[in-house]
């Protein structure tokens, strides 16, 4: 008896089960059909354009891009939007990887409907792909290949951008004129950007090599300099890159004995605190950046100046400012930050917030 | 079973042993990116005791005082600190696996500075985090094995795997919760574990926990080395067992957390050096300990000399570690079982 019904109860778990799962496959197809692949990318109006990124791949885009979702490196992606003078359109948030301090505190100011928009990466960077679809962006930017695969499986329109050479900012703002249909704009960016490079060839041109400075930038505390494009920001500059071995990319470690047989003249840290810290290491002491206290903070506005961003006319001026205030002087830079964000982000910076970022 | 050496022999080995690491430690000032003669590393050194003229640059004083010779003491002092709490656990446990980072100490201590580092404690603090956390992570693994197991060595291991992995994810959170810019790096540091970062001062904040742990560890050799022949057999022998236990883990304890606060999470070395010293001078605890110290000492100065000696690149220490430890362990396992078995 007792057999029988424990056969009973078996045969009934086992239905109970095959109904739930089978209403579960019902339910996820339920759930899935306004995911579908095609709809996020369906176009607005009829007519669309492609458009080949620098990936090589052929994209096909809405005539027009009314709204732009950024993945990965966020700050870099919003500040290449933000250049275009369409920050608007940017519709999601930051990440929580840039928003555990105010760091970003300019995105906000140049962008401020991303502090109410929804956030498309989670703490550990995974796309939360449902609030992607739901916002539906337009155009998806990334500069990795594995996050533009993930949302063009999505059916999302992916524009992949790259920046591997010194100049390569230009080949990204061309591509984006392009997408955003904003092409003046772009050639206007590169002519700004060749007469920086310019100014700053002619303003150091006189300097001679023993009269160069030496320069250190990075986590000098933990010996790294994280990127490569530091060394042609700081030859622009005027100055001499101790960690500038001629290699093309990816970053650079080095010892504290290197270090101190570098003895740069100056150091750039990328946090405020670094700079407490390498003064109060006795073991940097004799280095003439730390006896002349000569240790300054990349600043931050739309994207940290010492890493890529088209901010970078902007750096290599604020670096010569520090190295060479004779030849740069922090009115002329003042003018230089002004410019460019009017211009370019059509934001008016106050004589404070100029000030702050000068440091 | 480990062959027992006679006094005769122990002693000379000993002396081996001091002789050296003693020239170790002068050697070790001659690798860097500074070329320094060894003539004048000696008279800098000498030349903080006796009058010695100055004939050196000033880079080179600060060189040998504040950059090598801390790294170096860091290097004789974390190494032994690792390799004796490797012995003394070992040989509580009656266990050839059991290790500072087996039994989840460096994950429960890496842990608690991380969680100090989110807050933007002090140094203090983070040590004192990392101890905390440290000893709750021994704890744990002890009475988890105890619950399901007095005397199964199996249990006891996979206690310390399931302690360790809570840590971990644990250690994730916070590293998920850290900034990019500042606390993240200074975490990461913990996994990787380095020489790099230690000042004078780490070597003067490493001594008391260091030479209390040692001194206690010493003063009771002979009980600890009871209860390697079992609680029963060293409570009729008059030992205290409870008493030797938590001395033995607390002193472990402290040196581990000690020795990872300042350096990071340096892996294996608690595991291999005592295996090495069981084979030089036998299982007995009392000369064990000695042993220990001296060969984890050298070990620890020999693969940071590597480390500084490479050109470039410093690799991470704990990572050097694992690729020397884990061949050496199965090569020493093999020869070492059959005296645990």
């Amino acid at each position: 008896m007792i057999k029988k019904l424990n056969t009973k109860i078996v045969a009934l778990c086992v239905s109970i089960i095959i109904i739930l799962s089978l209403l579960t496959g019902c339910a996820s197809q339920t759930v899935k059909t306004p995911a579908e692949p095609s709809e996020p990318s369906e176009p607005s109006t009829p007519e669309t354009r492609t458009v080949v990124d620098m990936a090589g791949r052929t994209v096909t885009l809405p005539a027009e891009i009314n709204s732009i979702g950024t993945f990965g490196s966020i700050g870099v992606l919003n500040t290449f939007v933000e250049t275009m003078g369409v920050g608007e359109k940017i519709c999601n948030n930051m990440s929580p990887r840039f928003t555990k301090t105010d760091k970003w505190k300019y995105q906000y100011k140049f962008a401020p409907q991303i502090a109410e928009a929804p956030v498309f990466q989670k703490a550990d960077e995974e796309i939360d792909m449902e609030v992607v679809l739901k916002t539906k962006p337009d155009l998806c930017l990334a500069m990795s290949k594995e996050i533009v695969t993930v949302l063009e499986n999505q059916g999302f329109n992916v524009i992949y951008l790259e920046w591997n050479e010194d100049e390569d900012v230009k080949k990204c703002i061309t591509l984006l004129g392009e997408v955003l249909n904003q092409e003046d704009l772009a050639e206007d960016y590169i002519r700004y950007f060749d007469s920086m490079v310019a100014e700053a060839d002619e303003l150091v041109k006189h300097l001679k090599k023993e009269d160069r400075k030496k320069v250190v930038y990075g986590d000098i505390m933990g010996g790294k300099q994280p990127h490569v494009i530091a060394e042609w920001w700081i030859a622009k500059a005027g100055g001499i890159s101790v960690t500038d071995d001629g290699r093309k990319a990816g970053s650079r470690e080095y010892t504290l004995e290197d270090l101190l047989q570098w003895n740069p003249d100056l150091m750039v840290v990328s946090t405020a605190s670094m700079k407490e810290d390498i003064l109060a290491d006795k073991r940097m002491s004799n280095i003439t950046a730390v006896k002349n206290e000569a240790i300054y903070t990349a600043p931050t506005v739309a994207h940290t100046w010492g890493n890529r961003t088209p901010e970078q006319p902007l750096t290599f001026m604020w670096m010569m400012q520090k190295l060479y205030p004779e030849i740069k002087s922090e009115e002329s830079l003042a003018e230089d930050i002004r410019y460019f964000y009017s211009h370019f982000f059509n934001y008016e910076m106050s004589d404070e917030e100029i000030a702050e970022i000068i440091g | 079973m480990v062959k027992p050496i006679g006094n005769k022999k122990y002693g000379l080995t000993i002396a081996i042993l001091s002789c050296f690491i003693i020239g170790l430690f002068f050697v070790s000032f001659l690798i860097g990116r500074y070329s320094i003669h060894p003539r004048t590393v000696l008279d800098i050194i000498l030349s903080n005791f006796i009058d010695i003229e100055a004939y050196w640059q000033d880079d080179l004083d600060l060189v040998v005082m504040q950059v090598r010779l801390p790294r170096i003491m860091l290097g004789i002092l974390v190494g032994g600190a690792l390799s004796v709490s490797g012995a003394s656990y070992q040989t509580l446990f009656k266990n050839p696996m059991a290790a500072p980072d087996i039994l989840g100490v460096s994950a429960g201590a890496g842990f608690g500075a991380a969680l100090a580092m989110l807050w933007n404690s002090s140094w203090w603090q983070v040590q004192i985090f990392a101890f905390v956390f440290g000893l709750i992570a021994v704890t744990a693994t002890y009475l988890i094995g105890s619950v399901f197991s007095r005397h199964e060595i199996t249990v006891l291991i996979l206690a310390g795997i399931v302690v360790s992995s809570f840590f971990q994810a644990l250690l994730s959170i916070v590293k998920t919760l850290a900034d990019t810019d500042t606390q993240l790096p200074s975490i990461t540091f913990w996994l990787m574990g380095s020489l790099g970062k230690g000042t004078s001062e780490s070597v003067l904040l490493m001594l008391p926990a260091l030479g209390i742990s040692l001194a206690v560890l010493f003063i009771f050799r002979h009980h600890i080395d009871a209860l390697a022949a079992g609680e029963d057999v060293a409570a009729t022998m008059g030992v205290n067992v409870q008493l030797m236990k938590t001395v033995t883990v607390c002193c472990s304890t402290l040196m581990t957390v000690s020795a990872v606060s300042i350096c990071g999470i340096i892996g294996w070395v608690g595991m291999v050096v005592p295996h090495i010293s069981r084979m030089l001078t036998g299982s007995s605890f009392p000369r064990l300990i000695v042993t220990s110290f001296l060969v984890g000492g050298s070990f620890l100065l020999i693969i940071d000399n590597v480390v500084r000696g490479v050109k470039g690149v410093e690799l991470p220490l704990g990572v050097l570690t694992a690729l020397v430890g884990t061949p050496v362990f199965v090569i020493l396992l093999s020869r070492v079982k059959k005296g645990w078995s």
